[in-house]
């Protein structure tokens, strides 16, 4: 058991990336409107944000350095700032969504109206931010967020066409229906979803919250490569249900409780039941993983103690900007907006972080100053190379493509 | 990492600008936002003096050179305030290893005081002021600007300058991979390495002059110009 709360922080940090509240929708209206045929998308993203993880997580159990030192080291304090507006835009953004995802989550429980369960929700992550221990968080809500595997569990009983299903993710092919920029657009839009920033932000400072040392790099790759591959996964089996069930009628999926209906058509309440708990579990996770980052990053630019390794006490104004990130979260969410639409919006800042983040750990990552002589070897620098020029395109095309399909509509 | 304060030089913006500090407990202080440059009177070598942090030494040096906008901003937010320029500051004294980060040797409660005003014989300024100058020199392989300056941590209390790193002033020159200090992956490395293929390194003693309100250094003509590698440099 030790072992596997030993990768604990690895799958967090992948359940933030992979289906957090806006990924679990998107990954549904994917499956639902394109079958697999962006499959291939996913795991080119898992393989990228795997590549960049590991020497984020490398440089943290070296150096004791989050990824945000390295960007204001390497980049200087001005492009290290438009990085740190850019990031905190998706990070602040996407942590809004997730406070609204748990409350959306619970009204599928309650039936409560969302916006009357939007302060309980933020009181929850406030007082899990300020008081729980860092490893019992990762833990917790690590291994609750596994019930989502119940998606991979339902698409083998609904026993589909593999053939047809592998066919979709091999073939670069898109439904007769759909034109290529949306095609485009949803491409882009899963892989920066699989390689979003905070990821790194969380991984590298929560090595550093873990005290990882050189003797934990293997512990830190474990992480890495069965923490990311599993997010990816999850994020497969989701959009396979969808197109599974939802795909041969046609129907367009908007809302959280489509997305679990699948679970219902192969396993009844229980699977409903069990779904909800990984709901709740990632979107709360990923609360916790954005709502951190937002502090991390802004402690790291600005030098100031960040981190639950040390007291709320000692780190106070690491914990206030947690608490004001938390009000901003409820204040916004207290107008009604739709938590899955200001997912979306965040992709305008993914467009400047993306390159702004992985350029500096690849530079970083191969500086003996930091890492001795555990610098990058031939196959993370030809990777991290190729992924860089990835990201950069990803980049550029993000926010015309938004603009011309109009969010993939 | 090996202490770079037991010998040795190094490179202000390459490995000290920006970089955490850490008390004695491992608690964190604040970053090295700028350093205190002192010029004596009596002769003796320019050197960096103290370590600056805050506000006041941070947005200067996103400010633009000539005409401080940003920083002019900065302090009419809080015009009252007298102390509204003069950023934090620790001495040298308190730094015990300078690795990937800076350790000190003393506890971080009230380390942070303002930044002294200069002694008689002592002229006070910033290396965010001196990086980025224009060279003017007849030299013929001399051009552009201060990429960075070169230390060498003889005294406990002072760091002399002992050289400056120059070159034309485009992207990447934090990035080490013009130092000689690493190998990076090739398409960055070759890129940097084109970018930078003017880069020289001349003595501190080949300074003739710096106009500190235009941000021009002159250099001799007959300056010695070498190759930026640390590892090909003396120490």
């Amino acid at each position: 058991m030790k072992k596997v709360f030993a990768l604990a922080l690895g799958i967090l940090t992948a359940i933030g990336g992979f289906v957090d509240i806006g990924d679990l929708v998107v990954n549904a209206q994917v499956g639902a409107r394109f079958g697999l045929s962006l499959g291939l998308v996913v795991v080119v993203g898992v393989l990228g944000i795997c590549v960049f993880a590991e020497m984020s997580g490398r440089v943290a159990a070296c150096s004791k350095r989050g990824t945000f030192d390295l960007v204001r080291e390497r980049l200087g304090p001005r492009m290290g700032l438009l990085n740190l507006l850019a990031s905190l835009i998706v990070t602040v953004l996407t942590f809004i969504a997730e406070v609204g995802g748990v409350a959306l989550s619970l009204t599928l429980v309650s039936s409560v109206n969302e916006v009357l369960v939007v302060p309980l929700v933020g009181l929850l992550v406030w007082l899990v931010l300020w008081r729980a221990k860092f490893s019992l968080m990762e833990n917790v809500l690590g291994l609750l967020g596994l019930c989502l595997v119940v998606f991979a569990v339902a698409l083998w009983k609904l026993s589909p066409a593999w053939g047809d299903l592998t066919h979709q993710m091999v073939a670069v092919a898109k439904p007769g229906d759909e034109t290529w920029l949306t095609y485009c657009y949803y491409v882009v839009a899963l892989f920066g979803a699989a390689m979003t920033p905070y990821e790194v932000f969380f991984f590298s400072s929560g090595g550093v919250e873990e005290k990882w040392g050189i003797k934990d790099l293997t512990t830190m790759r474990a992480n890495v490569f069965v923490g990311f591959p599993l997010g990816g996964l999850l994020s497969l089996a989701i959009a396979g249900c969808a197109s599974v069930v939802f795909g041969p009628a046609n129907i367009d999926v908007a809302s959280l409780s489509q997305v679990g209906m699948p679970i219902g058509v192969a396993f009844g309440k229980v699977g409903i039941a069990i779904v909800l708990v990984g709901f709740v579990a990632a979107t709360f996770g990923a609360a916790c993983e954005t709502g951190l980052s937002a502090g991390y990053s802004l402690g790291q630019y600005f030098g100031f103690q960040w981190g639950k390794y040390v007291g709320p006490g000692k780190a106070t104004r690491f914990h206030l900007v947690i608490v004001v990130c938390t009000l901003l979260a409820v204040a916004v969410l207290m107008t009604g907006v739709d938590p899955i639409m200001v997912t979306e919006i965040s992709v305008v800042g993914s467009a400047v972080a993306l390159p702004l983040t992985y350029f500096p750990i690849l530079v970083v990552a191969n500086d003996r100053d930091y890492m001795g002589e555990h610098t990058n070897g031939m196959l993370a620098n030809t990777l991290g190379s190729v992924y860089l020029v990835l990201v950069v395109v990803a980049s550029i095309v993000a926010i015309p493509l938004l603009i011309v399909t109009g969010m993939g509509s | 990492m090996d202490n770079r304060l037991d010998g040795g030089r190094f490179d202000a913006a390459l490995h000290l600008l920006d970089r955490q500090v850490g008390d004695c407990d491992g608690l964190l202080v604040c970053k090295v936002d700028d350093l205190e440059l002192s010029y004596y009177d009596d002769g003796s070598p320019a050197a960096v003096t103290r370590v600056l942090a805050g506000h006041a030494a941070l947005v200067p040096r996103m400010s633009s050179r000539t005409g401080h906008w940003l920083r002019k901003r900065w302090v009419s937010l809080g015009i009252q305030y007298a102390d509204r320029d003069v950023p934090l500051s620790f001495p040298l004294e308190a730094i015990e290893h300078l690795g990937s980060g800076i350790e000190l040797n003393v506890e971080r409660a009230g380390l942070l005081d303002r930044q002294p005003a200069a002694t008689s014989g002592v002229t006070l300024h910033r290396m965010g002021e001196l990086l980025g100058m224009q060279i003017e020199t007849e030299h013929p392989e001399l051009r552009g600007k201060v990429l960075d300056v070169r230390l060498e941590a003889t005294r406990k209390d002072r760091w002399p300058m002992r050289q400056l790193v120059i070159g034309p002033g485009r992207p990447g020159s934090l990035l080490g991979y013009d130092r000689g200090d690493f190998n990076g992956p090739w398409m960055v490395q070759s890129l940097v390495e084109r970018l930078h293929r003017h880069i020289r390194l001349i003595d501190c003693d080949a300074v003739e002059d710096i106009d500190w309100d235009a941000g021009v250094v002159r250099i001799a003509s007959d300056a010695v110009a070498e190759d930026a590698s640390l590892a090909k440099a003396p120490g």
